[in-house]
């Protein structure tokens, strides 16, 4: 069956149907680029106008007058204003928490992904499970009990016990990347290295940390992400001055003592926000990795 | 069935130039193979003519219409492709209707096209199954049956047997034949494999680094290499390449080796094409199956004794790698002569079937 | 050296082995135990059979809990998943910007839900947010009170929510597009499908696993919400935001009944268990 095909229209009629999907494309995805950088935007500008600006103006427009003093209030406080809320010490509070709760889970995370694929034994696969399903409960099944120890051992509303807290509930969430990340290197190399006569601990630090470079990158990432975005733990098992920084801004914003301050409230989310928001801009690829590896399970 | 013209494509990728200036045409019903190794150019030449692949220079004509800017859908090609590409959430008949249903055709019509060529594949069977259910083969008629359903003017094929087993290969291969000589498509094939070619092509276009080195039949492209290349990738196992010298003298003419004037070939009988060339530097190219023991030849032009190297038995003859004076040559023995590594045997040669190159750029003489 | 083999590696694990099952599976059976007494302030470990579970499901603060559970799973799971899956799509097709979009629409997941819960609380603050923006452009009756008004509030979770959420189903859906063998989609275009029957009929379709993968992880998102729905509207207003997590702490750590919020508790990990149990089942068996 031979067709005289009408080479010229149809050349026509797909150019242009394609010009205008092109087009629509670039539309939509710029439209809801900017449904997405609103938030920053709005967060930005308000906390850089004064309070009287905010009430003459709305959530788009700009400052007539750049201040910075709702940042200062914010990270500050005022001299005056003993009994407010201000956000410096518990930032540092947050920082003294995240660096040894990262350092802790991931290396425990490497050495038990190292276990469960290189030196595999009868039930690990078990092990891995329950692991696993530790990391899916809703953490609300442990506060209490958490809460009771914490306060039996002394620990409660400090932050050596939120570091406690973290790197245990990071343990399953590091295991996890470490492991898939492992299992597909070859067990070849820990063969070579064990007929060389190297030690389970040497083959683990000569051989398997070095070439580990970007599953540390993307677990670190994680954790210090998920640590410093958290609220439930540091909300439940810490009051005053042991707590988190994302404790202190939800408390910030909730205290309505006066006037609301909605410019301080900005300025506070923005420096809660700022530190996760840098490593992600910078170190984005990883953090889309972590957030892929963990859902594809294997 | 359609006619195909590419006149002078060019592409490029980045800074590597991928297609250089190619010419090439198509009759009806004619068999192209795209042949030569991996990077020569041929996947691009062939998703050009698909339209999957944009060209930089030159045109593409279908039919006698430049069909350069047309889309793929428009260009009444089908295309089977090296992992069969089959739709893996769809059933057969779903992967083989795909195509008719975008052109809104009558439903009759769609399932009486199925039921055509699905009992001319022999799929009918495996019409209601899924991709993942189906053996390597079955997967491959299927992708034939795809694009056979919607009767295109061209019929594109990219390495389609690569992923199949050794076995399987042949017995495809045999298919693939057997359509073309039933339907008398116009097929554009491509491949890396020399049999493959050589079995299926009515035309073979040997291509080498973004050019045609050769356009034409199988047998002369086996029995008149136009260069170096194409001497060396078609035939297994390949041509053997002598280097040396042409002489002539009132005796005619006569090739020899420079390291031992006692071996010299006659070649007055040769064709030589009006090349210029070098005397001194010529490379001469003659199969193994024209080199063998006296019993093994059919017509024997000259005699010399030889060292053998190597045996090999393939089951049906033997190669045997001999001794040219420093040089390494394969010859063909028959089965049932008793051939020893280190012996020394009288070898005859038939040079009814010589090649001869210019040993500078490679072409032949 | 054989001895150490064979036992050096138990040994290491064994500490994050201790560590789960005594800080997550006895701290859950603690947990289970305490929802079966009548504990307020402090535990107590008469057995009192199952009756918080009886007054759970009683008392009308867990039923608007649970309503609001449903009215934002679903809404959350529905929208997340098409404007995912739509961003993937179109970031699919060969962008220039393909990573600074990205970029800008996976960043919200780097912020904590209280940072979110503070900026959308501001935007959606019902004088001076989205309200007062609309009018402004010169729709002077436009009203965007939903923060404030009960009933309307857990729509507002919803809309924070989704902005936070749906990156990361964008990023799932765009890993798994890129994993198709591009043979398909060129014998697609060859057999003459235009963009949206290629999408819809055949890469769509193979993208199964990421949507159950999706979808788990969304349901689990949504079940354990807690730190949003505090900085949003802290639950209210009054009681009508309020969702499971918020209940079982409100209950534990504000208003002395343990018992109580132990019973919502083990409510919240039964539904995640439902959801995550045959999931991983299937997920295993595979391999």
């Amino acid at each position: 069956m031979s067709q005289t095909i009408d080479f010229a229209t149809l050349e026509q009629k797909s150019k242009i149907k394609n010009i205008i999907l092109r087009w629509s494309l670039y539309f939509f995805l710029i439209l809801f680029a900017l449904y997405y950088l609103a938030p920053l935007y709005v967060m930005i500008i308000t906390s850089l106008k004064s309070m009287a600006e905010i009430r003459q103006g709305n959530l788009l427009s700009l400052p007539k007058e750049i201040l910075f003093d709702a940042w200062k209030v914010a990270w500050g406080g005022r001299e005056y204003d003993a009994g407010n809320v201000y956000l410096r010490p518990y930032f540092w509070n947050s920082t003294k928490m995240v660096v040894p709760a990262v350092l802790v889970s991931t290396f425990l995370g490497a050495m038990n992904g190292y276990v469960l694929t290189k030196w595999r034994f009868k039930y690990d696969n078990l092990f891995f499970l329950m692991l696993l399903i530790g990391s899916f409960i809703p953490y609300q099944a442990i506060l209490l009990p958490m809460a009771r120890t914490l306060g039996t051992v002394g620990l409660s509303n400090s932050v050596l016990g939120l570091i406690c807290v973290h790197s245990i509930y990071g343990i399953p969430f590091t295991t996890l990347f470490f492991r898939n990340y492992y299992i597909s290197l070859p067990n070849e190399l820990v063969k070579a290295a064990r007929i060389d006569g190297a030690g389970f601990f040497k083959i683990f630090f000569k051989i398997i940390l070095p070439i580990s470079t970007p599953i540390i990158v993307v677990t670190v990432i994680w954790q210090f992400t998920n640590i410093w975005n958290d609220f439930l733990f540091g909300s439940s098992f810490s009051f005053g001055e042991a707590a988190p920084i994302q404790v202190a801004l939800n408390n910030m914003v909730l205290t309505s003592t006066s006037v609301k301050e909605y410019n301080v409230d900005m300025a506070a989310a923005i420096i809660a926000g700022f530190p996760t928001l840098v490593v992600y801009v910078l170190l984005g690829k990883y953090f889309i990795r972590g957030l892929t590896a963990g859902s594809v399970k294997g | 069935m359609s006619t195909l013209n590419i006149n002078q494509i060019s592409k490029k990728f980045g800074s590597v130039e991928v297609l250089k200036k190619i010419n090439l045409s198509v009759d009806q019903g004619k068999f192209l193979v795209l042949l030569g190794p991996s990077g020569c150019g041929k996947s691009t030449l062939l998703n050009i003519i698909a339209g999957l692949e944009t060209l930089d220079e030159g045109e593409l004509l279908i039919d006698d219409y430049n069909v350069n800017n047309v889309e793929p859908k428009d260009r009444n090609i089908a295309m089977v492709f090296q992992s069969y590409a089959l739709y893996p959430s769809m059933t057969v008949r779903g992967n083989m209707e795909f195509g008719l249903k975008q052109t809104k055709a009558d439903k009759k019509f769609i399932d009486s096209q199925i039921k055509k060529v699905a009992d001319f594949l022999k799929v009918d069977e495996l019409l209601e199954r899924k991709p993942s259910q189906l053996s390597g083969g079955q997967r491959q008629r299927v992708a034939m049956g795809r694009a056979l359903v919607r009767e295109p003017g061209i019929f594109l094929f990219d390495e389609p047997l690569s992923n199949l087993d050794a076995k399987l290969r042949v017995e495809m291969r045999h298919e693939i034949k057997k359509l073309h000589n039933k339907l008398n498509t116009t097929i554009v094939y491509v491949t890396h494999d020399q049999i493959e070619a050589m079995s299926l092509a009515t035309e073979i276009a040997v291509m080498n680094n973004g050019i045609i080195e050769q356009l034409d039949p199988p047998q002369k492209i086996y029995d008149e290499p136009n260069s170096l290349f194409v001497a060396d990738f078609v035939g297994s196992p390949s041509m053997n390449l002598i280097e040396g010298a042409i002489e002539s003298n009132n005796e005619g003419l006569f090739f020899y080796l420079k390291n031992n004037n006692s071996f010299r070939l006659p070649i007055s009988n040769y064709n030589f094409n009006n090349n210029s060339y070098d005397k001194d530097k010529v490379i001469l190219g003659i199969r193994p199956e024209y080199i063998s023991s006296r019993e093994g030849i059919l017509n024997s032009n000259y005699e010399t004794n030889l060292e053998t190297i190597l045996v090999e038995t393939t089951g049906y003859d033997q190669n045997v790698k001999l001794d040219l004076f420093g040089q390494e040559i394969i010859s063909r023995f028959p089965p049932n002569i008793n051939v020893k590594t280190g012996e020394k045997l009288q070898i005859s040669f038939d040079l009814s079937k010589i090649s001869l190159f210019n040993a500078i750029d490679g072409k032949r003489i | 050296m054989n001895w150490l083999s064979k036992y050096l590696p138990k040994i290491v694990l064994a500490p994050s082995f201790a560590a789960i099952i005594w800080f997550v599976y006895a701290f859950i059976g603690w947990t289970v135990y305490i929802s079966f007494t009548n504990s307020k302030i402090l535990p107590v470990y008469e057995f009192y059979g199952v009756i918080n579970y009886f007054k759970l499901w009683s008392m009308p603060r867990w039923y608007v809990a649970i309503e609001n559970l449903f009215i934002f799973s679903v809404l959350f799971l529905i929208i997340c998943l098409v404007l995912g899956i739509l961003l993937a799509i179109m970031l699919d097709q060969k962008i220039r910007m393909e990573g600074a979009l990205k970029t800008i629409y996976l960043y919200p997941m780097a912020l904590s839900f209280i940072v979110t819960g503070t900026v959308w609380k501001w935007m959606l603050n019902p004088t001076m947010g989205i309200e007062k923006l609309f009018q402004d452009w010169g729709f002077a009756n436009f009203t965007f009170d939903w923060l404030t008004t009960p009933g309307l509030s857990i729509y507002c979770v919803v809309i924070a929510g989704v902005w936070q959420s749906s990156g990361f189903v964008m990023a799932l859906f765009l890993a798994g597009l890129r994993s198709i063998d591009d043979q398909i989609i060129k014998a697609a275009k060859i057999d003459g499908a235009g963009i949206f029957n290629i999408y819809g009929k055949i890469i769509l379709p193979m993208m199964k696993p990421v949507f159950f993968s999706a979808i788990v992880i969304l349901i689990h998102i949504s079940i354990k919400s807690y730190d949003l729905v505090v900085a949003l509207t802290a639950g209210g207003p009054g009681i009508s935001s309020d969702m499971p997590a918020v209940f079982m702490t409100a209950h534990a750590f504000h208003r002395s009944q343990i018992g109580i919020a132990s019973t919502s508790a083990v409510m919240m990990v039964m539904a995640v268990l439902a959801i995550v149990v045959p999931y991983l089942y299937s997920e295993l068996r595979k391999h």
